[in-house]
């Protein structure tokens, strides 16, 4: 017995959280993108998050695609998407206080979960996990699904991909260049705000992906982004905002004791984030990765 | 034209108007209507109240029948707000189905210090009846008594011991003390529970839990909807249920195993109060109401129809608006209708009626689309419903 709790118990909850803690980084990731390069508090994430889930139930009931092929085109899809409402609104707001930009994404929000109500109605609809990943490991101390697994390596993947992306080559010191002083960029030759479209349309883009990813383990329906949009700027918050890796790590971090509050305190299980979250502003209030401003 | 009498002759012509146009009996229907059990009750439910007008002749006591509704956005504060102006201005003579037992809770506290009727469907917590029991409240859905009754035959066939995953609100709590008072008194044990935030939006952590208590039957106490789809999906996902292991919520929603699918749900038993498809006239009911509103009923639904027309029934005997009258009077008239079978409305409030244990097709024996349910047993009234021997409401003398 660890603290009260046997430990094959304690082991399986730690891993769960790290699952979980995957999904956490990749809504994160994107939001942390979006912010940190374009100054954006994206709001819309989550209904973005939600199209991309919808979008696989769609093409898998009317056009007949699968897992595989919904995990490409509908992130292409809610790109292009996204790409629009960066041009039709979200650049109108270049350069005044991010709140208004917070207001207009989280308006566009409801609106695009108001549309897919009206369209598509509460109820969750009917989306499994593909025949090729069913099934579970059985690893002595816990049961891992087969699907788990895969969507932890699946979110790893992408997330070391996009910090590379980012941190290492030289579109992303061009765009953390564009952050710092768009005009000096500019003055480059660079086109800045095409660059702003792109990048906005690629974190929106990731919101789709994480919304496949997750569609086959939970209930695929027009209010499925409400609550992950909420935990994943509370990650960005923690991890510090203008920080790529921040979110990655903050993502499992937050995951992991999100899992363990589960086991000692679960009546707690949801503020457990929200309690951090307040306790690293405190203390550091660019967040544990961020650069102070 | 001299003013004076113009004005006298303008006062009889708008007189002999309102005269025309008696002021009409006003019924609410209270929702939730765009989140996560929307498709439960939800506009279905308002269209319900306004088909048993239209079926009742859309006049009571000489007087038109008018059916309004309102979201109450799954917060009790908004619901008691919205059942407060409907009362105090709007002159609402009863209030229908208010779904989430937190809200049905404000909403009772409202009608029993305004002496308003209110006819609860959606809402499952007993207390309605119960301990919060007033003059003015009446409670037609199935309750959290009636609910765990659906042990008795897991009990029967082996599946005698229990580990609950209980939703962290008035729901939760009230189910999980009705269940484990169902399981004890059926010979069963209770192996653990935990408390699961309203909020939560994944299972896993509680599913192995519950997977390691070594439980024969796990309970999601989770309130239908896109919530309890996602634990049941989880649960799938994690193996919970095999030859020996079950995992059951105690209530099912047609809609939810249409959802979730007849291979992950076959097999699960449920007591309902209604199933689109369980004889003639309850077909019947449900392909006029699909042919009007372009779905099948939900066991809310219907319940709101029958509520509507219990109600309008006892105006129309008790020849008033008046609350108390009125329930008075349906206290004596006959109920009877496609949802609510060999019922009674007794004193604490609580209609009884005829439930029914259901198990899930399997996908060989379904031969429409919504074909889920086979009727295994037929719960008489006395027995579905908790006896009022028993009741807790100090309406009911002993």
């Amino acid at each position: 017995m660890i603290l009260g709790v046997p430990p094959a118990l304690l082991f399986s909850q730690v891993m769960l959280g790290l699952i979980n803690g995957a999904f956490y980084a990749l809504m994160s990731l994107g939001l942390a993108v979006i912010f940190g390069l374009l100054n954006i508090i994206n709001f819309v994430h989550g209904a973005l998050f939600m199209m991309g889930a919808m979008l696989a139930w769609l093409l898998a009931s009317y056009v007949g695609l699968g897992y595989w092929w919904a995990l490409f085109i509908a992130p292409a899809m809610v790109g292009v998407f996204a790409l629009m409402l960066e041009r039709l609104f979200v650049r109108r707001l270049h350069g005044v206080d991010p709140l208004y930009g917070l207001l207009l994404t989280f308006g566009l929000a409801l609106v695009i979960e108001g549309v897919f109500r009206v369209k598509f109605g509460t109820q969750g609809m009917g989306y499994d996990i593909p025949p090729s990943l069913q099934g579970a490991f059985r690893l002595g101390f816990m049961v891992l699904p087969v699907y788990r697994a895969w969507v932890v390596a699946a979110a790893v993947l992408l997330c070391l991909l996009i910090w590379l992306a980012v941190e290492k080559t030289r579109l992303g010191s061009v765009l953390r260049a564009a952050t710092e002083n768009a005009a000096l960029v500019q003055a480059f030759g660079i086109n800045v705000p095409r660059l702003v479209t792109l990048i906005y349309a690629l974190g929106g883009a990731l919101a789709a992906f994480a919304g496949v990813l997750g569609a086959p383990i939970t209930s695929v329906d027009p209010n499925m982004g409400q609550n992950i949009v909420i935990v994943a700027f509370a990650v960005v918050t923690i991890g510090g905002l203008g920080s790529i890796a921040g979110p990655i790590v903050m993502g499992f971090v937050v995951g992991l004791i999100e899992g363990l509050t589960k086991v000692f305190y679960p009546d707690a299980s949801s503020v457990a984030i929200f309690v951090l979250m307040i306790l690293v502003l405190l203390i550091r209030p660019a967040g544990l990765f961020g650069r102070a401003a | 034209m001299r003013p004076i009498p113009a004005l006298i002759a303008l006062g009889c012509l708008l007189a002999g108007s309102a005269l025309a146009q008696p002021a009409p009996v006003k019924l609410g229907v209270l929702e939730d209507m765009a989140g996560p059990t929307s498709y439960l009750n939800g506009q279905g439910s308002v269209d319900a109240a306004q088909l048993a007008a239209d079926d009742f002749g859309g006049k009571v006591i000489g007087r038109p029948i008018v059916v309004m509704s309102a979201d109450h956005q799954q917060k009790p504060a908004v619901g008691a707000a919205i059942a407060r102006r409907w009362i105090d201005e709007q002159g609402v003579d009863v209030l229908l189905d208010i779904p989430n037992s937190d809200i049905a809770l404000a909403v009772d506290q409202v009608i029993a210090e305004k002496h308003r009727l209110a006819i609860f469907v959606g809402a499952v917590t007993d207390r309605i009846s119960e301990q919060d029991c007033n003059p003015y409240a009446m409670q037609w859905g199935l309750d959290t008594y009636a609910d765990s009754q659906t042990v008795r035959p897991l009990i029967k066939s082996g599946f005698d011991s229990f580990f609950f995953l209980t939703s962290d609100y008035v729901f939760g709590h009230t189910l999980e003390d009705a269940a484990r008072s169902a399981i004890a008194a059926a010979g069963g044990k209770v192996l653990g529970s935990v408390t699961i935030p309203l909020e939560t939006t994944d299972y896993s952590s509680f599913l192995v839990q519950a997977q390691a208590s070594g439980a024969k039957v796990v309970a999601l106490l989770i309130s239908g909807g896109s919530r309890l789809v996602t634990a049941f999906k989880q649960a799938r996902e994690f193996g919970l249920s095999d030859a020996s292991h079950k995992v059951t919520s105690l209530h099912i929603y047609t809609e939810d195993v249409h959802t979730l699918g007849l291979p992950a749900t076959q097999g699960l038993e449920a007591v309902v109060p209604f199933y689109w498809n369980r004889d003639a006239a309850s077909r019947a009911f449900s392909e006029r109401y699909k042919a009007r509103f372009g779905h099948l009923p939900s066991e809310l639904h219907a319940g709101v129809y029958s509520a509507t027309l219990a109600y309008l029934k006892g105006v129309e005997k008790a020849g008033t608006t008046d609350a108390a009258k009125v329930r008075a009077a349906m206290a004596e008239i006959t109920i009877d209708d496609v949802y609510a079978q060999h019922a009674t409305l007794l004193a604490n409030g609580r209609l009884i009626h005829d439930l029914y244990l259901v198990q899930v097709k399997t996908p060989a024996e379904s031969k429409d689309p919504w074909d889920y349910f086979n009727l295994v047993a037929t719960i008489p009234a006395a027995e579905a419903f908790r006896p009022l021997s028993q009741s807790l409401c100090p309406l009911v003398k002993h």
